[in-house]
């Protein structure tokens, strides 16, 4: 689907960073600690899902 | 940006993503340091949170960063992203400095170096054989290798004898604009720059580009006249190729490194039969899983240390 809609495969292909920002931008709800969770989970989530 | 737009800028319409992905990373790099900047006004602590903040983002910028140098400029590496030569060289001085590289060096490293001398004894980007022909630990090689063993290798070939005056030149004007670049955040907070640049630009290398070179080419043989596809592990994980530039067919690119990082797929369909036949190694999952499976093995945490350590054998048999 994503090949069909070139626009909308720009943005997946940026999903890594755009999760990234996304956690960055929530440091004044998840705070400090929360962005550490957050780094450590993705990059063990990527051990099994890339 | 609009179809038009994208072809008057751009050499090939879906390297937008190669565009957008590395002006989200410097993004990602604003909003660390103005939070670093803003901590307590955003209600993080000083002391122990400060510290979890910092080394939650470290991770985070570095993990981009090891994306932008060792897939993103990659693929400009091979085939230039944008039609105007100034916007390619400038474009390209940008994106490789949070990784702590000057991207003519990367560029020499990957294109001159392990393209050219592809896991022969010259190819010095890639991990140490021993005596007895096993690449050396994992571990060691993703320690090493940046800055310590490139520093070293470069050093000798960019300078005279080994490299032209014209050369070294190039390389001094390289340095000094990387060196520029690379010092902007100590000017500003040089505490921010430890946390949230050098160690972003050291985990980029050790966690992310390291594995990944080694995992590339794990187990396989120099190119030679009996096989055209052995010299690399293709990792077919659909999710890993969309989110990576379709960096994991690797047989392919190496074979033929002037076909678009957007074309592999297909490329990869139209000689399927013909991988299969010459014995290409191919996996269905991602260089990130290839890392944890080579950093277990390294450790020797399932026994499979040897398999992995001498590269005999295939990665979809360590898996099983």
């Amino acid at each position: 689907m994503l090949h069909r809609h070139p626009a909308l495969e720009t943005v997946a292909r940026c999903g890594l960073p755009l999760a990234m920002l996304a956690v960055l931008v929530l440091v004044p709800v998840i705070g400090g600690y929360g962005v550490l969770v957050c780094a450590v989970v993705l990059w063990k989530a990527s051990g099994v899902w890339l | 940006m609009s179809p038009r737009a994208r072809g008057r800028l751009l050499a090939h319409p879906a390297d937008a993503a190669c565009v957008l992905f590395h002006v989200l990373v410097l993004a990602l790099y604003l909003v660390a340091f103005w939070t670093w900047a803003h901590r307590e006004a955003l209600g993080i602590a000083p002391g122990a949170e400060s510290v979890a903040y910092a080394l939650g983002a470290a991770l985070l910028l570095g993990w981009c960063s090891g994306i932008e140098v060792g897939v993103n400029f990659h693929n400009h590496a091979h085939r230039r992203v944008f039609r105007s030569a100034l916007l390619n060289r400038w474009f390209s001085r940008t994106w490789t400095v949070s990784a702590g590289w000057p991207a003519w060096f990367w560029q020499y490293s990957h294109v001159t170096v392990h393209h050219r001398h592809l896991l022969e004894s010259e190819d010095w980007t890639l991990p140490r054989r021993r005596p007895d022909g096993q690449w050396e630990n994992f571990f060691v090689y993703c320690l090493a290798h940046w800055p310590w063993r490139y520093a070293v290798h470069l050093w000798r070939e960019l300078r005279p004898p080994l490299a032209s005056q014209a050369v070294a030149r190039r390389a001094r004007r390289e340095l000094a604009i990387f060196l520029a670049l690379f010092s902007i955040p100590f000017w500003i907070d040089p505490v921010a720059a430890l946390w949230l640049w050098v160690l972003p630009a050291w985990l980029a290398n050790v966690l992310v580009v390291g594995p990944g070179m080694h995992a590339q080419h794990a187990g396989r043989e120099a190119p030679g006249p009996h096989h055209t596809y052995r010299h690399s592990n293709v990792f077919r994980s659909r999710l890993f190729n969309l989110l990576m530039f379709n960096i994991g067919y690797h047989a392919e690119h190496h074979t033929y490194p002037w076909v678009h990082w957007s074309e592999l797929p297909e490329l990869h369909e139209s000689i399927a039969e013909e991988l299969e036949r010459d014995g290409a190694h191919i996996v269905p999952f991602g260089y990130y899983r290839a890392g944890y499976l080579l950093s277990r093995a390294a450790l020797g945490a399932d026994g499979r240390r040897a398999e992995w350590s001498r590269g005999l054998r295939p990665i979809a048999e360590v898996e099983a």
